[in-house]
């Protein structure tokens, strides 16, 4: 197993709402390997999103980080100066956001944007500044980025915008990118183009990436490997193949038969009965998925839960070829599994 | 039902807790217009009995806040003086915000021809000074106390008419008000029914700070000479009878009901923030 | 089978406001000539990218808007003789209900479920109190939603829930046609499911149509028995779903389909789709709407614009070339 580049361990976050303490991520543990394109998938309210922003240090003021690591190279990025992880974030790490247009300036031209994200990082005289803008916007295939250069964000349509966040983003050459649901607002036939887009520029520099979704269907095309999360835990994690193939968690295998492009008639279809438990419970059980369980057991409701080595030995997969993905075993947070 | 009392009794009381000042502004708020309904029965002086042989006493044990020229008891006079001031200004601020409410909404609905002309005419009434024109209404209309709350009320009607009109662009285009014309409803039910309930919250924030606004405007008047007429116990005429008297060191008969008036502005200014933290925490900056 | 709900030749065309007293007066084509037919009972998927029309096609179909051209006809009788803020108090307005995208944004903060639901029961059938109740609480159970959720407000509500609230108050004056844009989208895909097979329940056991809005073509093959697919306003490919899923004709269809990401094999090379789409104001009336983004694009496409026609085995297509695929 190669040395992972991004390991979040143990992480736990509470947000601090007017209707009382959220307990959003518990013991949320996950790798990101050199060179991986990693998908984090979970519904609404599964803490994808907020694992992002704490690896990424963006985090609301209400959330507080209550215990855990984030190591990046060796080094946990939760102990840094705050000026010294400014500097790591858009250098070592960046993020591309859900909606490119809002998460552009609406007031500044895009090259100009581009332009200020390469001169905080790497200072450079001005022409090499402008020449490495046309370069990271051409690297996206942006038709005639001298002319975008003076766009503002709202002549550009959400395909373009997203483009010049993946340029922005990537403008540093750095290790880790985290995406986050970079394509929810755009067409399906963009979708693909962008989704295409990221694939092979992050293939080709050997960028990891942690593709934060909603969409497993759209994970499984990309990703090398998938982290199921479900109300603020990890509950699955695995190669990509092996996870659809032979999904082990209960909530994993409901969340594959929900898919329409799974199924054949709508009566294959299957839904997930009750809801996320309110995570502002002080009496939330050990496994957050027990009450919508039908595999539930009396020893789910005692003891602490962890994500643990699946009992069966992992089937044989052929995984994507190219850059090597860690060869992580199937991890599953459920004392009954599939 | 009881969870949905529960749960906005759990929000006010997180507002409250996050910000002490909230709590503050309620009990001043409270402890205002307590003294406004029962001061009269409560003075220790008949607020307009004069009495030369107390003329121009500073404060003391007998007379808290001192006598002015006639030997009225100035404590007396600030706290019967409240109940106007409050009458004025809040007749005044419902007034306007009704009728503002209602026109803006109207104009902000349905557009066209009477939107550009209301709005226009918004414009004109915006550039005067307000306070010159409410002086120059209360002039032509005659020297009563209601025409000071007509006047205060028209000068504050362009802003109810803009914070109405911009409201109601924005959410009749939502996604409810579709549907409530999917369910059969006409404009007029879909006006009064569905958006102006829900435009309250902004409308009412918008009131509470106006009123210390419209405290003001009327005790402006009445320091001014329009309006209340002496001997009636107010804010404006007794600070303008005191100032006269402040080069010869006099200084209570003006300060007193001169801080009685800003802490009423404050007051109520307070209570329109802790209002929109309430009715409308996204609008927390 | 007999006919409930037909278009013809739709057109929703938006005055742009015009740059200089002398320029000539724009229009965005939005709808540009839509012909539809709905049987009782149907399920017909409308289905796009955005900016396609689809919703303001669905919107002119449930008189929300007045087109700027065209016919309705209401079981036979036209209904866009009046306007559509007159449509709203007719009695046609029971038979053509709506559902729509975004479950938070629809309903109204205000009122609780019972009053979202009875609402337009009051309007439209104007009935005793003890009959609001029981046609509310029936509308309630058939979309599953528990009657003790009756007296919350929406923002105590799940996405899901409030999705049934939105289907429970469109069918509790008995419509005969649904028009739902986009119901599902806003959902997560564990309780989409649910939605979808709610609506099948219904279509079956209430004869309802139902005219599903959406850009998921996967959604779509699963509840309607026929496709609609419309690009910049125009109707470009319709058939049986299983048809068009197994065999789309037209490239639009076909680039669609393949962009859908799916967890199974892929059928052959994704088709890209390269180059910008074409203007939806003024558009040329000479060319194909789909030519510059075509990938089996040829000369002829930007001269003549292809007419939607019936293929051999009954499909509508609107394509030069589709018996060439």
């Amino acid at each position: 197993m190669n040395e992972p580049l991004l390991s979040v361990r143990n992480l736990t976050v509470d947000f601090a709402t007017r209707r009382g303490t959220v307990h959003v991520l518990d013991d949320v543990s996950f790798d990101v390997g050199a060179g991986e394109i990693v998908g984090i998938i979970g519904e609404s309210g599964s803490g994808k999103s907020v694992t992002a922003y704490s690896i990424m240090g963006i985090l609301d003021h209400a959330a507080r980080i209550c215990s855990g690591e984030i190591m990046f190279e060796g080094r946990d990025v939760l102990k840094m100066h705050r000026r010294e992880r400014d500097g790591w974030r858009g250098r070592e790490a960046s993020i591309i956001f859900q909606n490119p247009r809002t998460a552009l300036n609406p007031i500044r031209a895009v090259g100009d944007q581009i332009a200020d994200v390469i001169a905080r990082h790497t200072p450079a005289p001005a022409a090499e500044i402008r020449e490495r803008t046309i370069a990271s916007l051409r690297q996206v295939r942006i038709p005639d980025p001298e002319r975008r250069l003076r766009a503002y964000p709202f002549e550009l349509s959400g395909g373009l915008c997203q483009r010049i966040g993946i340029a922005m983003a990537l403008a540093c050459k750095p290790k880790l990118l985290i995406a986050d649901e970079p394509t929810t607002g755009l067409d399906v036939t963009t979708q693909a183009v962008i989704m295409d887009l990221i694939q092979g520029l992050v293939r080709e520099k050997g960028i990891s990436v942690a593709l934060i979704t909603h969409d497993i269907a759209l994970a499984s095309e990309y990703c090398d490997r998938l982290i199921i999360m479900h109300a603020g835990h990890v509950v699955e994690v695995a190669p990509t193949a092996e996870i659809i193939a032979n999904p082990r968690h209960p909530y994993t295998e409901k969340l594959l038969r929900s898919v329409p492009s799974l199924v054949d008639s709508i009566d294959e279809l299957q839904a997930i009965d009750g809801s996320l438990p309110d995570l502002r419970r002080r009496d939330l059980p050990p496994c957050r998925f027990a009450e919508r369980c039908s595999r539930r057991l009396a020893e789910c409701d005692a003891g602490r839960l962890t994500l643990e080595l699946a009992l069966a030995a992992p089937q044989p997969c052929t995984l994507r070829k190219g850059t090597g993905p860690l060869s992580t075993p199937h991890l599953i947070a459920c004392k009954n599994p599939l | 039902m009881s969870s949905a009392i529960k749960e906005r009794f759990e929000s006010i009381r997180y507002t409250v807790a996050s910000n002490p000042l909230n709590l503050l502004a309620f009990g001043l708020f409270t402890l205002i217009v307590l003294v406004a309904v029962f001061a009269p029965s409560l003075v220790p002086h008949d607020p307009l009995k004069t009495n030369s042989q107390f003329a121009l006493q500073g404060p003391s044990a007998t007379f808290w806040f001192g006598t002015d020229q006639l030997g009225r008891d100035i404590f007396s006079r600030v706290m019967v003086a409240t109940r106007l001031d409050l009458l004025i200004a809040f007749g005044a601020v419902i007034l306007s915000c009704v009728v503002g409410s209602l026109i803006g909404a109207m104009i902000g609905y349905w557009g066209g021809f009477w939107d550009g002309a209301v709005s226009r005419m918004v414009d004109v009434l915006m550039a005067f000074p307000l306070f010159v024109l409410a002086m120059a209404m209360v002039a032509a209309l005659g020297n009563t106390v209601a025409n000071v709350v007509y006047a205060t009320a028209v000068v504050n009607l362009p802003f109810y008419i803009r914070l109405a009109r911009s409201e109601m662009r924005v959410r009749r285009g939502l996604g409810y008000v579709e549907a409530a014309r999917v369910g059969g409803s006409g404009d007029w039910r879909i006006l009064t029914r569905f958006l102006l309930p829900n435009m309250a919250a902004p409308l009412v924030i918008q009131a509470s700070v106006n009123l210390g606004w419209a405290v003001l405007n009327a005790a402006g008047l009445s320091f001014l000479g329009l309006g209340v007429r002496p001997p009636t116990p107010e804010w404006g005429i007794m600070v303008a009878d005191g100032a006269r008297y402040i080069a010869s060191g006099q200084w209570w008969i003006a300060a007193f009901p001169g801080l009685a008036l800003m802490l009423t502005v404050f007051v109520f200014n307070l209570m329109g923030d802790a209002l929109r933290d309430i009715l409308d925490p996204r609008m927390r900056t | 089978m007999s006919t409930l709900f037909e278009a013809h030749g739709l057109k929703m065309y938006y005055p742009l406001p015009q740059k200089s007293a002398i320029a000539p007066p724009l229009k965005l084509h939005a709808v540009d000539g839509v012909d539809l037919r709905i049987s009782p009972g149907e399920a017909v998927g409308l289905v796009g990218e955005s900016g396609c029309g689809k919703s303001t096609l669905s919107r002119l179909i449930a008189r929300l808007v007045d087109p700027t051209e065209g016919e309705i006809f209401l079981e036979g009788r036209e209904i866009t003789k009046i306007r559509a803020s007159e449509f709203s108090r007719s009695q046609d307005r029971r038979t053509i209900q709506m559902v729509f995208q975004d479950p938070s944004e629809s309903l109204n903060p205000r009122l609780s479920v019972f009053d979202l639901i009875a609402d337009p029961v009051r309007v439209l059938i104007r009935p005793s109190r003890a009959e609001l109740r029981s046609r509310v609480e029936e509308a309630a159970t058939a979309v599953n939603l528990p009657l003790a959720l009756l007296d919350r407000f929406p923002h105590q509500l799940s996405g899901g829930q409030k999705a049934r609230v939105g289907i429970a108050r469109a069918i509790a004056v008995e419509p005969r046609l649904l028009v739902l844009d986009e119901p599902t989208s806003a959902l997560d895909v564990s309780v989409q499911a649910t939605v979808l097979q709610l609506l099948d329940r219904l279509r079956r056991e209430r004869e309802i149509a139902l005219l599903f809005v959406s850009h998921d073509l996967n959604v779509v093959r699963l509840l309607c028995s026929r496709i609609v697919v419309m690009y910049m306003g125009q109707v470009v490919e319709s058939g049986p779903s299983d048809e068009v899923y197994a065999s789309p004709a037209h490239p639009y269809t076909r680039a669609l389909l393949s962009a859908i990401p799916t967890l199974r094999p892929r059928r052959g090379e994704r088709i890209k789709l390269e180059g910008d789409p074409q203007s939806p104001i003024a558009p040329s009336d000479m060319q194909c709407r789909f030519a510059g983004r075509c990938p089996v694009e040829r000369p002829e496409c930007s001269v003549t614009m292809p007419l939607l026609r019936t293929l051999d085995n009954g499909r509508l297509v609107r394509c030069h070339f589709a018996e060439e695929q």
